[in-house]
């Protein structure tokens, strides 16, 4: 048998809930493996301390506690059902049957006609809300854009990333924190955020710009990738030199040559 | 006197017999407690916690279905339980210290140090596993349900259970003589 096997089994077998040949087995185990063997005994040992956690009997109060909840409680049901044998027995069952129906009927009206209202009353409220908790979150995220730590940044980023719609005051900051963050990952974040604005043209012109100094591989692989995506002719200058510069490595060279073959 | 068993005590309970709640609070409580007790290392707090249990099961009455063992739903709402109060209670650190100083045993004082000290090391081995794999050992191990039990109150397979209890176990071991 297997070390690993008579790992697994080795509470079992203490505590005796194996069949006899498995036990007959891991006894003969036990004597060849010194590793075993000491698993074995440390497991006894602590089986047998763990009985030392035996039950406490809790305070009396646990019990007092219960038993007033179960009285209150009890009071609580009997008062409700009390309730229900007293109606019962003052109404009039033919009387109470029309009742009910005009009442019925006169709720549906009555409901019917306010939904109507409410609705359209409701759609504006929840537009207003929108636009409302829309430029809240644009003024929140901007702030902290400049916070100290590139953590606090890198959640900023991603925060404005998971709006549907930004400003272009929005988009203008991202566009600072992609160039000048001294974050890489604060600025492949922003990266990210920015490629949702292919349109832009401050966009396209950020991620050349940038491109054409980038010295950080996976930054380089990612611009190529989103000019590439966005089919920005003006990238292929960039892309060549790319390619012509003894500095850079091979595998931004071939991202580099793939990206090329669009333009062709 | 006619016995019955818990399913049929908590099917009286949800019927309106709040008084059948009685025996099953005598039956269970001290587990209970214990059970609590183990993971928070606090009596007041598990006494409460306990109370929130019988209270919960009150409230719930009308949805148990007693085609479940009545310890299954009660150890699920037990978990429940504990779930909220260490999501709220997060910096409260318990002390074992408190509860070391209770021990009312006759034993031979240095017998009762030895116990003290292997006492104090379990719990901070324990301590040391993640609430979930406490959580695992305190069923299977302390409380003594079987795995299927268990199984239905975590909603794991027997196997997964298995396999967990074993790790949960191994890791405890070499926390245990780690630390001691």
């Amino acid at each position: 048998m297997e070390c690993n096997n008579i790992k697994n089994i080795l509470i079992d077998f203490i505590e005796g809930n194996i069949s006899e040949d498995i036990k007959v087995q891991i006894e003969e185990h036990l004597l060849t493996c010194k590793n075993c063997r000491t698993e074995h005994k440390q497991t006894r040992q602590l089986l047998d301390d763990m009985s030392i956690l035996e039950d406490e009997v809790p305070a009396l109060q646990l019990k007092e506690d219960f038993y007033s909840m179960l009285e209150e409680e009890k009071e609580n049901t009997q008062h409700n059902s009390d309730e229900i044998v007293i109606h019962s027995k003052k109404t009039n069952w033919s009387f109470l049957k029309y009742a009910a129906s005009v009442i019925i009927l006169l709720g549906f009206g009555f409901l019917l006609g306010r939904n109507v209202q409410m609705q359209s009353k409701q759609n504006s409220e929840i537009a207003q809300l929108r636009s409302e908790l829309y430029s809240m979150q644009q003024s929140a995220t901007l702030a902290p854009l400049s916070q100290p730590t590139a953590s606090q940044r890198l959640k900023a980023v991603n925060t404005i990333n998971e709006q549907i719609k930004l400003d272009m005051k929005t988009v203008a900051l991202l566009i600072n924190t992609f160039k000048s963050d001294d974050n890489i990952n604060v600025r492949m974040a922003a990266a990210n955020a920015l490629s949702k604005y292919p349109e832009s043209k401050e966009v396209r012109n950020a991620f050349l710009e940038v491109l054409e100094k980038e010295e950080d591989a996976a930054m380089q692989i990612t611009l190529i990738n989103l000019l590439t995506q966005l089919q920005e002719k003006r990238a292929k200058e960039t892309f060549e030199n790319i390619i012509n510069n003894d500095q850079t490595i091979p595998v931004v060279k071939e991202q580099a040559q793939e990206g090329l073959k669009v333009f062709i | 006197m006619e016995q019955f068993n818990d399913e049929q005590l908590m099917q009286k309970v949800k019927s309106g017999d709040l008084d059948s709640l009685a025996p099953l609070f005598e039956k269970h409580h001290v587990k209970l407690y214990n059970f609590f007790l183990r993971l928070t290392q606090n009596k007041d707090i598990s006494r409460d916690l306990t109370q929130n249990v019988f209270r919960r099961i009150i409230s719930y009455r009308n949805s148990y279905d007693n085609k479940w063992k009545f310890k299954s739903w009660m150890y699920q709402i037990a978990r429940n339980v504990h779930l909220k109060h260490y999501q709220e209670n997060k910096f409260l650190r318990s002390d074992f210290h408190e509860m070391e100083k209770l021990e009312v045993n006759s034993k031979s004082a240095l017998e009762e140090m030895d116990m003290a000290s292997k006492k104090s090391t379990l719990y901070e081995a324990l301590n040391q596993l993640s609430p979930e794999q406490r959580e695992l050992l305190e069923l299977s191990r302390f409380q003594g349900l079987k795995y299927q039990e268990i199984s239905e109150i975590t909603g794991n397979s027997v196997t997964a259970i298995k396999v967990k209890v074993h790790r949960a176990m191994h890791k405890l071991r070499e926390l245990y003589f780690e630390l001691a």
